[in-house]
């Protein structure tokens, strides 16, 4: 009795109870159904041609041979011969030249031009002639041995490079 | 006034001004100001061997507002975190590689195939890089034909570009898809199914809606009418373009939502049996409908 005394529900919303009609709730499993289906899925092999397109070279690619040189980007291959003189320079593994432009501190420019086989102090000597039109002072140059290259004082890459593709190096 | 008043005058000072209060007093000028020598616990500079949360904090400069303090601020370096940055290219790099055998003019020069070439190093740089910057330095020794597609470009670029007999597109990727394309392999090795690319954000809209600038989004149509008139700005022959190349411009190769050209998002990418996983159920077709 007294239990039914504290559920007792009133007068009025006895009445607002009868009028609306409960409806059940929207099931669960409807909604989210892709949760309980397990992904079918295709192996394909001719898509993949698409992913081997992407994918990277491991080596260095050969440059193609080319009709006339210079390149219109100024590239010039390297002769098939070595040429006949007392030095030689090789190509580095990108096939350019070995010449570096760089700021040593204090806004010092620097050229190097390195892997250099044979006579380097003849080399030497023929780099300083050329710089010369270009510098005001002396050319400063300096020979490492150690690491086969040449230190000059000034940019002077362009000239440097004209002057070795001209010998076929 | 500098002259000392007479003790009468203050008295006549007192009796006429209304209240006396602080406002009415001054201090005097003359007088010797105090300062506490720099001694005891709170002194700066003088603790040799002693600990150091005995010392005042960082930037304390006593009896004075410290320097940063006194400097007002201004907004320099706002939205920062809001800026894109895009890694220049020249025309001058690209024709180096296309001649050393880097860069392959018959597939199309994206981002992944410049990456590739190591034409530019993308990879490890900050966060709010977006892209490439195609300039025109070199554009009076070009000549390679390439349909290359990047993010911003310099007018005389693509006019010589045109020119060589190539097409330029430019595109958005979100950053997700350009640490993607920059290195595919590592993003393959993840697992993961390929997301979808981003549309670009509101102030970019216009951009890539715009024929001038031969944007992904912008009119086919549109595009063929302006390389007319950027033929007659700059005074050169259009040639005419290959069967390809026009389907390029028309259908284009990518959708707007496509990270690969060639495979769908959802997708998932087997490098060692060397397949692709391609979703059959319906959730995932609708989610790649793109």
């Amino acid at each position: 009795m007294r239990i039914q005394q504290v559920f007792r529900i009133c007068n009025s919303c006895r009445h607002i109870l009868k009028s609306k009609v409960i409806q059940p709730l929207p099931q669960v499993s409807q909604a989210l159904s892709y949760t309980t289906e397990p992904t079918r899925y295709t192996v394909s092999y001719e898509d993949f041609k698409h992913v081997q397109d992407i994918l990277p070279p491991s080596r260095i690619p050969e440059p193609p041979t080319h009709d006339s040189y210079p390149t219109p980007s100024g590239w010039v291959a390297p002769s098939e011969e070595a040429p006949d003189l007392p030095y030689f320079i090789s190509r580095t593994k990108f096939h350019v030249l070995p010449i570096v432009e760089k700021e040593k501190p204090r806004d010092q420019p620097v050229t190097v031009v390195f892997y250099i086989d044979g006579d380097i102090w003849a080399l030497e000597k023929e780099l300083k002639e050329l710089i010369r039109p270009y510098v005001e002072f002396d050319p400063a140059t300096r020979v490492h041995e150690v690491t086969r290259s040449i230190i000059l004082k000034g940019h002077h890459a362009q000239v440097i490079e004209k002057f070795l593709y001209a010998k076929g190096f | 006034t500098n002259e000392q008043m007479s003790n009468s005058s203050y008295k006549s000072l007192l009796r006429n001004l209304p209240r006396v209060n602080l406002q009415n007093l001054k201090a005097n000028p003359y007088a010797e100001v105090k300062h506490s020598p720099n001694r005891g616990p709170h002194a700066i500079g003088l603790k040799n061997g002693v600990r150091p949360n005995i010392k005042p904090r960082i930037g304390y400069v006593q009896d004075k507002t410290p320097f940063q303090k006194r400097i007002p601020k201004y907004g320099y370096n706002r939205e920062q975190h809001l800026k894109r940055q895009y890694f220049p290219l020249t025309l001058w790099q690209l024709q180096r590689h296309v001649d050393l055998g880097r860069i392959d003019p018959t597939k199309p020069v994206d981002i992944t195939a410049i990456s590739n070439g190591r034409v530019l190093s993308m990879v490890g740089s900050e966060s709010n890089y977006y892209g490439i910057y195609l300039l025109e330095q070199g554009a009076n020794i070009f000549k390679a034909k390439l349909d290359i597609e990047v993010q911003i470009v310099d007018e005389l670029a693509l006019a010589t570009v045109e020119k060589a007999g190539g097409t330029v597109s430019t595109a958005f990727y979100d950053r997700r898809s350009f640490v993607a394309l920059c290195n595919p392999v590592e993003y393959f090795l993840m697992g993961k199914p390929i997301h979808k690319r981003l549309l670009p954000p509101q102030e970019l809209v216009t951009y890539y809606t715009d024929p001038k600038v031969r944007g992904y989004l912008s009119d086919p149509a549109k595009i063929w009418e302006e390389r007319m008139k950027l033929a007659k700005k700059y005074g050169y022959d259009l040639p005419e373009l290959s069967e390809e190349q026009k389907h390029l411009m028309v259908e284009g190769k990518k959708d707007p939502r496509q990270v690969f050209n060639g495979l769908m998002p959802g997708s998932i990418v087997n490098l060692a049996d060397k397949t692709v996983l391609v979703p059959e159920n319906e959730h995932f077709k609708q989610h790649a409908a793109m």
